[in-house]
């Protein structure tokens, strides 16, 4: 089958009423049939994709039919029936048991996964494709597909193994897929420059019963034979799954939203058309809150740096679980950057090595003279340092706070009397740091950290100090004189002060912002900055934006605020001064 | 202001801008996305050179930046250069000889120096020339809905044991 589908697809679902084939807000009131998962309405009427009141569809099997519902056959839950968990996730048959169909098929699902032999202080490190292994490509779907028709559905185990029963009709081939998604929970690799479809593996069943699949690496010792590459998507693919088990194993209640990575061969490290590959580098886009990764030989792959694939996960979960305030842009050890992509960029390094459980750090990338890593230690900080400014605006101060935190006390470290494990992380990320009435740092997130049960903030506090940053005791940054700098008291109205910026550095570092924080009067609120340099401010409420203004090169930026009676409110100013050297900023509220 | 140069550099980025019969390829970095150098890299696509010019976000020192060619490119003589720039905001051009490879092609850059005491990379490709996409597989869309890219298996292989080390020889 072709693209073309796809496109006759969307347009036949466009030209039926009440069929919401792009949104992804199925639901009663826009569609009367059931939905996919995919979000996509169904008329709920065919045996692949029964339903009504915009329920999950369902695939009628064991000999059902569908009229209203799956009815008739067997009331197994095996053999490819689709049900839903309560959550609008798809859940699949088991791998055992069950009434099966005329046909059983089963086999077991491997990968080759690849790592890097990098240790800190390396120069020649690599990824070892010759030291592959074997894993199971776990919770991936198996579908049974005649045709275009799903007649049979399962997922595998935790071990890769898998075991599907189907009822084919007729004399067309039928083929096993194992799919580059699972289903607990809902993620999928697909293709974003073919139509970001789910990336797939597929082999014809004629009489076979049993059927293995191993996908390899492809490597040919210079390059990949891109006819080979098949273990690239699952590697994405596992990782992701990894880093999920990993909150559930501690949290089993969590509901990860559906997340969509985007993986391809053709993915480069350019900027322009994601259709075409041209993705930048290995990110989150908090705009389409999906995640693309690098995939392009001979420039830069990242699907087996599994730290930058978690990392990248790790934006995830703050915009979909917790929150972010990160302004974003370039960063890395070493840099002073503004507090909240300090902690923005910490968090996703440190959840790289809890979850992998491997504080090493590694990105491989190429160079003329072939394919190199480099990374860093979580835990460990070298000699010579790799921070020379530790601080709650150093990433690296940060991450290694962050993952003291997590890990298991040593003798090595009597600093570190603090052994959390992910289960108060995640409620703070969940609970205080999403709500906080300050913005996004290592403030709020220590703060919501010392709140949490059990939690003793003496021991936070010395851990702290080791990575160079005070005793945090408020949102704000309280005992901590960098931070707490960071936040200009501006309760007592009208406020007029002003700043010098540090111009010639980038947006995003911590010499060209400056927080205010104000209460709002209930009435409409005046604010402006005034500089002979370019600046933005933004206010927040609870990392809401509410006001914005950036609109000359220089001069005043103002911004007339309808606002809510003692709410806290944090002004963000941001300095674009290009020119080396300190700007003064002049900010009046009242 | 910056909207409207952030505005200019993404529209350099999709079309052919017209600065002497050369494409200008901007290299901005994504919002939220891994640790890379802090360099900008613009490229003035010709037909037979590129004309590479590094910016640099930060001070830097042992700069190195090397330039090879990928889908049959290929690069002259020079593939490597030391920029002598160190401080923040400095530019450097550099012109590439390449002979591009049927259809799309593309020029690697790597950007790697000190910056802030810490060794960093940065690198960027920049496409030259038109061309579909190689792709292995073929779509297909289920009666489910689902958009499915399958491909062949390779052949069913053994029973593989838990983890344990391939034979894989390149």
């Amino acid at each position: 089958m072709t693209r073309l589908m796809v496109v006759a697809l969307s347009i036949a679902c466009v030209m039926l009423a009440g069929c919401s084939c792009l949104s992804s807000t199925c639901s009663p009131s826009n569609c009367s049939g059931c939905c996919d998962n995919d979000n996509i309405c169904h008329g709920g009427t065919s045996d692949n994709a029964c339903g009504s009141g915009a329920n999950r569809c369902d695939i009628c099997g064991g000999g059902q039919t569908c009229n209203g519902s799956c009815k008739g056959g067997s009331s197994s839950t095996d053999g490819g029936t689709v049900t839903t968990d309560g959550g609008g996730v798809v859940v699949i048959g088991g791998t055992d048991g069950g009434n099966p169909g005329d046909k059983t098929i089963s086999g077991r699902v491997t990968y080759e996964r690849v790592t890097s032999n990098f240790t800190p202080g390396s120069t020649n490190a690599t990824l070892g494709f010759a030291a592959a292994t074997q894993k199971p490509v776990r919770n991936a779907e198996v579908q049974i597909i005649q045709g275009t028709s799903v007649i049979g559905l399962t997922s595998t185990d935790g071990d890769g193994r898998y075991s599907v029963a189907y009822h084919p009709t007729g004399t067309t081939d039928v083929r096993v897929y194992v799919l580059a998604r699972t289903s607990k929970p809902a993620i999928q690799v697909q293709d974003n420059t073919d139509g970001k479809a789910v990336y797939a593996v597929f082999a014809t069943i004629g009489t076979n019963t049993t059927r293995d699949f191993a996908f390899p690496h492809g490597w040919t010792g210079t390059d990949f034979d891109e006819n080979a590459r098949y273990a690239s998507p699952y590697a994405v693919l596992d990782t992701m799954y990894t880093a999920a088990q990993a909150f559930i194993a501690v949290r089993p209640n969590v509901a990860f939203p559906a997340l969509k990575v985007n993986w391809s061969a053709n993915n480069v490290p350019q900027n322009g058309d994601k259709t075409k590959g041209q993705i930048s580098t290995s990110h989150f886009s908090p705009t389409e809150n999906e995640i693309y990764v690098l995939g392009k030989s001979g420039a830069d792959i990242d699907e087996f740096d599994d730290h930058v694939i978690a990392h990248e996960w790790g934006h995830y979960f703050e915009a979909n679980l917790s929150r972010s305030d990160s302004p974003g842009g370039r960063h890395g050890p070493g840099d002073i950057l503004d507090p909240r992509i300090a902690f923005g960029e910490a968090w996703g390094n440190a959840l790289s090595a809890m979850v992998l459980k491997n504080p090493i750090y590694f990105d491989c990338t190429w160079s003329n003279t072939g394919l190199g890593c480099f990374g860093w230690d979580s835990e460990t900080e070298p000699v010579p340092s790799d921070d020379p400014t530790p601080s709650a605006f150093s990433e690296s101060s940060v991450l290694r706070a962050l993952y003291d935190v997590y890990d298991s006390p040593s003798a090595a470290e009597p600093y570190d009397g603090v052994s959390l494990g992910l289960g108060p992380i995640y409620d703070t990320m969940i609970g205080p740091e999403r709500t906080t009435d300050a913005v996004t740092t290592l403030a709020s997130f220590i703060t919501g950290l010392k709140a949490q049960p059990g939690v003793s903030a003496t021991a936070v506090d010395t851990l702290l100090a080791h990575w160079g940053i005070g005793s945090i005791r408020s949102q704000f940054g309280v005992d901590d004189q960098l931070l707490s700098d960071m936040f200009t008291n501006a309760l007592t109205l009208p406020f007029s002060g002003g700043i010098d910026l540090g111009g010639g550095n980038l947006p995003n570092t911590w010499q060209q912002n400056q927080y205010y924080v104000f209460v709002g009067t209930g009435g409409t609120m005046n604010i402006a900055a005034q500089s002979q340099y370019d600046v933005a401010i933004n206010v927040y409420e609870s990392g809401k934006l509410v006001g914005s203004a950036d609109k000359n090169e220089m001069g005043t930026e103002t911004i007339a605020l309808s606002s809510k009676k003692d709410v806290v409110y944090v002004l963000v100013l941001t300095g674009f001064g290009n020119t080396n050297g300190d700007y003064r900023v002049a900010i009046t509220i009242q | 202001m910056k909207t409207i140069s952030l505005l200019a550099v993404t529209m350099c980025s999709f079309v052919a801008c017209s600065t002497s019969g050369t494409k200008v390829v901007d290299s901005a970095a994504p919002t939220e996305g891994k640790v890379i150098a802090p360099v900008d890299l613009q490229a003035e696509l010709g037909a037979k050179e590129a004309k590479l010019t590094l910016k640099l976000e930060e001070d830097a020192s042992d700069l190195a930046v090397t330039v090879w060619g990928l889908d049959g490119l290929v690069v002259g003589a020079q593939s490597s250069f030391t920029p002598s720039v160190t401080k923040r905001g400095e530019r450097q051009t550099m012109v590439v000889q390449m002979t591009p490879g049927p259809g799309r092609s593309n020029l690697a850059v790597s950007v790697s120096g000190m910056f802030n005491g810490q060794k960093k990379q940065r690198v960027a490709t920049f496409a030259v020339g038109e061309g579909p996409l190689k792709q292995t597989g073929d779509v297909v869309v289920t009666d489910q809905g689902d958009v499915i890219k399958g491909r062949q298996a390779p052949p069913d292989p053994k029973p593989a044991g838990p983890d344990h080390p391939t034979s894989h020889v390149p």
